[in-house]
């Protein structure tokens, strides 16, 4: 027999600790022992732990079963008399149960989002072992972090690291033109990857084989949405997609559509090298273009790994600046922001939410309180007589808590009804398409009545235990009264509700005005009336089709100019780059945006020109000729830039023409207003057109006839550059809109509770109101004199709403290089909002009091 | 005094001082002639003790427990009055009885 089975299993030792009674927990033990050692020689280790665990189940059970019985036939007891108070209580059950239903409500939807945002990415089943490789870029006054990486990184980290197994790389192809036989498409989502990526990553291959769908040239791995898209029923195997009118690909595999929980997000899969097919440099160290994932040989410690490869670049790059660091898979979605790695991480966004969920279930919860404490007088008989016939304290508190755990879970009962109200306006601000099955997950089940339980014990809490104190001498007299009142308690916890509510009105006024901001603010240049349609990238044709589009459409009166850009606005970045200028190079790297226009682009976008002149073809071709912004000549120093001969990078060398003011690149929200250099070039990707003022829809019916002629090939898609450019503040009008439903839902669990509230103080005073009257009392003194103690409440309530919220929005505010002020007429309107909801819960009750015939009201018991 | 309680007491006075907990669930098995939960000793045995009916005393550390003490049971005065008591309410409720005949025997 070997020494450890000879020991009954710990476990028991805990059970017991746990459910049995402390009494005789070392003589039980022991028992137990004694019995497991006989089973032990009898009948073998196994059924001997079987009988061991049986026992004392059965000396757990057989204990609880005797209290139970007492306690179940208690508690049936307390669910009676909470049925019966709620009943003859209609208003206040009413008011709880409500406020609790709202309260639940906001939490449960905001649990399952948050359950949906953290389950990114953990489909996969290698998630664990797989890390995105991201860049540190090492400028003397600044660190850019980038989540792109060179393009021979990942075959060199895979060449010189053993803990690595598999690596792949991943790139965007951008907007390209998609043709199965006469069927056109611009597909966005084409991502051009290494063939291991389909064995890293868990995106089942319905047809094909995963080791070997993306090894040949030319072959694409499609999704099941796009392959019925293009295919219908037809097998979609071996039939041919056509790229650009340049490539045609074989279809090798299909795959499972994306989850919605997926970072990575596409239609079509197709090879890495197609990248460079396409035009990009994936050899070079110095130039950061794809994304780089790493699978973990298992055991291997990432933190190490991090380690090591930190400086992998310079082994092949002397004179690099890049430092690498690992973001492991799962944390990408919240924790990393692609397009722009230095704005807040989602992260913070649910965190938020999930403390305003919090926060709104608190409230519902100090209503619950209020009201028990203020209808305490309702209970003393009650309470006295238990305590007479026997009950102690914990008995009381018992009860109570039954009592709150049972409107919590009544709350509960109605959400789901709320909740499938409020699906589609979250769906929409959430831009996702849950439904009630969302909540079909056990933990997700779980969380939510572990809240629910939390809440209703919080709730319960203090009434519990202020109930529970009263002396029965006091409370069985004739007519009794509560020790405690509880009045300056009550009073806390309603400033406390009312603070919250205008600490998130005021931020979602200081939101929404940022947003109007954002949207209405001068961007530089007229983007209204503005189409611009997309050509496929670095199309060899796109000159030629620009070119008869603009000759087509000038003849048109419904359209003012035509032009062209390499890059769409609201994707205008900007790179480091050398700025050379008289021989001498500026101090430091500057981001700097070089971007290729063709005519007549400041025309259609309505850019003013400062200095000089813009381009014009009465200058011949330009060649050579760029027109910089402001910051562009603040940058160089000068008093004027115009006929300075700049070198940007080392291609592109040119003389200045023209200053133009500053007009803002991509969004608003983004950075400030970088330095930027147009210069003209036929190759573009999007044309732009100004409409005349008037019939927007015909002028479109113009594009679109003129689009056939010259380009029946490709899609006519269009869109308004005021639209794109709006478009980039969804995140922020959706923080906004999600926070108004919150404030909306707070705010009327607080007028619920100030309703309650109301009407007890307005049958407390009956008598008093009586007397008042019949002593000359006016209707609009006695709204005054009652009124007035909740007109104070809500002024303390602003005073300890504004700091918190002032700093809150001020912090918040902080992330826009351009930003509204926080004025006062924010608080101001915000504090007079809750003035007047107040005002209009309570008077109604106030007014019904003040209004009863005083012979009726002194008559009142 | 419920019947278990008085067939706890019985058993440990039979046992006569070495009464523990698995000796008298084996003795209250016997004479009942099932199978008892080691609980359902447990309770009344606590009930017992505290109606001064039985001492409870810890012997030292026991091998056959893995190291743990035995709690061992014996009557105090009150318990041997409550026992006698038993016993004489007994006698007297049977007295002058003629022997009830049980099914089996009827039927041999």
């Amino acid at each position: 027999m070997t020494q450890p089975t000879s020991r009954p299993p710990r476990s028991g030792e805990w059970l017991l600790r746990l459910f049995g009674r402390r009494e005789n927990r070392e003589e039980a033990l022991g028992d137990l022992e004694e019995f497991y050692l006989r089973d032990l020689w009898q009948v073998g280790s196994r059924r001997a732990r079987f009988r061991y665990f049986r026992r004392l189940i059965g000396i757990c059970v057989f204990r609880s079963e005797l209290s139970l019985s007492w306690r179940s036939a208690m508690f049936k007891n307390y669910l009676v008399t909470a049925s019966r108070h709620m009943r003859r209580q209609k208003g206040y059950a009413f008011i709880n149960i409500a406020g609790l239903t709202i309260g639940l409500t906001a939490f449960c939807l905001i649990a399952m989002w948050m359950r949906h945002e953290f389950s990114f990415d953990r489909f996969h089943v290698k998630a664990p072992f797989i890390y995105r490789v991201g860049e540190k870029r090492h400028f003397p006054q600044q660190i850019r972090t980038g989540y792109r990486t060179p393009g021979p990184l990942s075959e060199a980290l895979r060449a010189d690291y053993p803990e690595i197994a598999r690596s792949a790389r991943v790139a965007w192809t951008g907007e390209r033109v998609i043709r199965f036989g006469d069927q056109v498409h611009y597909e966005r989502d084409i991502l051009c990857v290494d063939p291991e990526f389909l064995e890293m990553f868990t995106f089942p291959l319905i047809e094909g084989e995963a080791g070997a769908a993306l090894a040949g040239p030319y072959t694409v791995v499609v999704t099941e949405g796009t392959a019925a898209k293009y295919f219908g029923t037809d097998n979609p195997l071996g039939q041919t997609l056509n790229l650009d009118n340049r490539f045609d690909f074989t279809v090798t595999g299909v795959v499972e559509d994306v989850p919605a929980n997926s970072h990575l997000r596409f239609d079509m899969l197709v090879p890495f090298d197609i990248v460079q097919k396409l035009g990009w440099i994936t050899d070079a160290w110095d130039f950061s273009m794809a994304l780089t994932y790493i699978e973990l040989m298992r055991g291997v410690d990432p933190q190490e790994l991090e380690e090591k490869i930190a400086g992998a670049v310079r082994t092949h790059d002397f004179e690099t600046n890049i430092e690498l660091f690992l973001l492991p898979l799962t944390r990408i979605h919240l924790y990393a922001n692609l397009e722009d790695p230095d704005s807040p991480n989602r992260v913070q966004y649910v965190v938020v939410f999930f403390l305003v969920g919090l926060l709104i279930l608190g409230m519902a919860c100090i209503n619950f309180m209020n009201l028990a404490t203020a209808l305490a007088e309702t209970r003393c008989k009650e309470i006295g007589l238990r305590k007479v016939v026997g009950a102690d304290r914990g008995h009381i508190v018992r009860q109570f808590l039954s009592e709150s755990v049972l409107v919590a879970l009544m709350g509960l009962a109605m959400s789901p009804l709320l909740i499938q109200l409020l699906l589609p306006a979250v769906n929409r601000i959430a831009g996702e398409s849950f439904a009630l099955t969302a909540f079909a997950d056990l933990r997700l089940i779980g969380l939510i009545f572990a809240v629910t339980l939390l809440t209703g014990i919080l709730a319960g809490s203090y009434p519990a235990l202020f109930l529970s104190a009263f002396k029965p001498s006091k409370a069985l007299k004739a007519r009794p009264t509560a020790p405690f009142q509880g009045v300056v308690l009550r009073q806390v916890l309603v400033v406390i509700q009312m603070s919250i509510s205008l600490v998130l009105i005021i931020i979602s006024v200081v939101i929404f005005r940022q947003i109007d901001y954002l949207r209405n603010k001068d961007l530089g240049f007229d983007q209204e009336h503005v189409v611009s349609i997309p050509l496929g990238i670095s199309n060899a044709e796109n000159p030629k089709i620009y070119e008869r589009f603009k000759s087509e459409l000038e003849r048109s009166p419904r359209i003012l100019t035509v032009s062209g850009a390499f890059t769409h606005p609201t994707r205008f970045g900007t790179h480091a780059q050398d700025v050379v200028y008289n021989g001498r190079r500026l101090d430091e790297d500057m981001p700097i945006n070089l971007t290729s226009v063709t005519f007549d682009f400041i025309e259609t976008l309505q850019i003013e020109v400062i200095e000089g002149r813009s381009f014009s073809s009465e200058y011949g071709t330009e060649r050579g000729n760029l027109i910089v912004n402001q910051r562009f000549e603040e940058v160089l120093g000068m008093e004027s830039a115009v006929d300075r001969v700049i070198s940007i990078g080392e291609t592109y060398r040119g003389r200045v023409v023209g200053v133009m003011r500053d007009f803002h690149l991509e969004a608003v929200s983004g950075e400030l207003i970088g330095p930027l250099a147009l210069f003209l070039d036929p190759n573009i990707n999007y044309i732009f057109v100004r409409l005349a003022p008037g019939d927007v829809t015909a002028a479109l019916n113009v594009m679109k006839e003129s689009w056939k002629e010259v380009a029946p090939h490709l899609p006519f898609a269009y869109s308004f550059l005021d639209e794109d450019f709006g478009r980039l503040y969804r995140e922020v009008e959706n923080l906004g809109a999600g926070l108004k439903y919150l404030t909306l839902l707070a705010g009327f669990i607080a007028c619920l509770g100030m309703l309650g509230l109301a009407s007890f103080a307005a049958r407390k005073h009956t008598k008093e109101i009586g007397v008042r009257k019949i002593m000359g009392a006016s209707v609009s003194g006695l709204i005054l004199y009652l009124g007035g103690g909740f007109v104070r409440l809500v002024l303390v309530a602003n005073l300890f709403a504004w700091p918190l919220a002032w700093w809150l929005g001020h912090d918040w505010l902080q992330r826009f290089p351009y930003r509204v002020n926080l004025s006062l007429w924010v608080f101001l309107s915000a504090g007079l909002i809750v003035l007047i909801a107040t005002l209009m819960t309570v008077s109604y009750q106030i007014l019904k009091a003040a209004r009863v015939d005083p012979v009726k009201s002194l008559r009142f018991e | 005094m419920t019947r278990s309680e008085e067939y706890v007491l019985l058993a440990v006075w039979r046992l006569q001082g070495n009464a523990y907990t698995l000796s008298i669930l084996s003795q209250v098995s016997e004479v009942t002639g099932y199978d008892w939960q080691l609980g359902a000793i447990y309770v009344p045995l606590e009930r017992l003790v505290r109606k001064r009916y039985l001492r409870r005393s810890k012997s030292g550390p026991t091998g056959e427990r893995g190291g743990r003490s035995k709690f061992l049971y014996e009557l105090t005065p009150l318990g041997h009055k409550a026992l006698r008591e038993i016993r004489a309410v007994h006698d007297t409720a049977w007295a002058g009885l003629p022997k009830i005949p049980l099914k089996s025997e009827d039927g041999a």
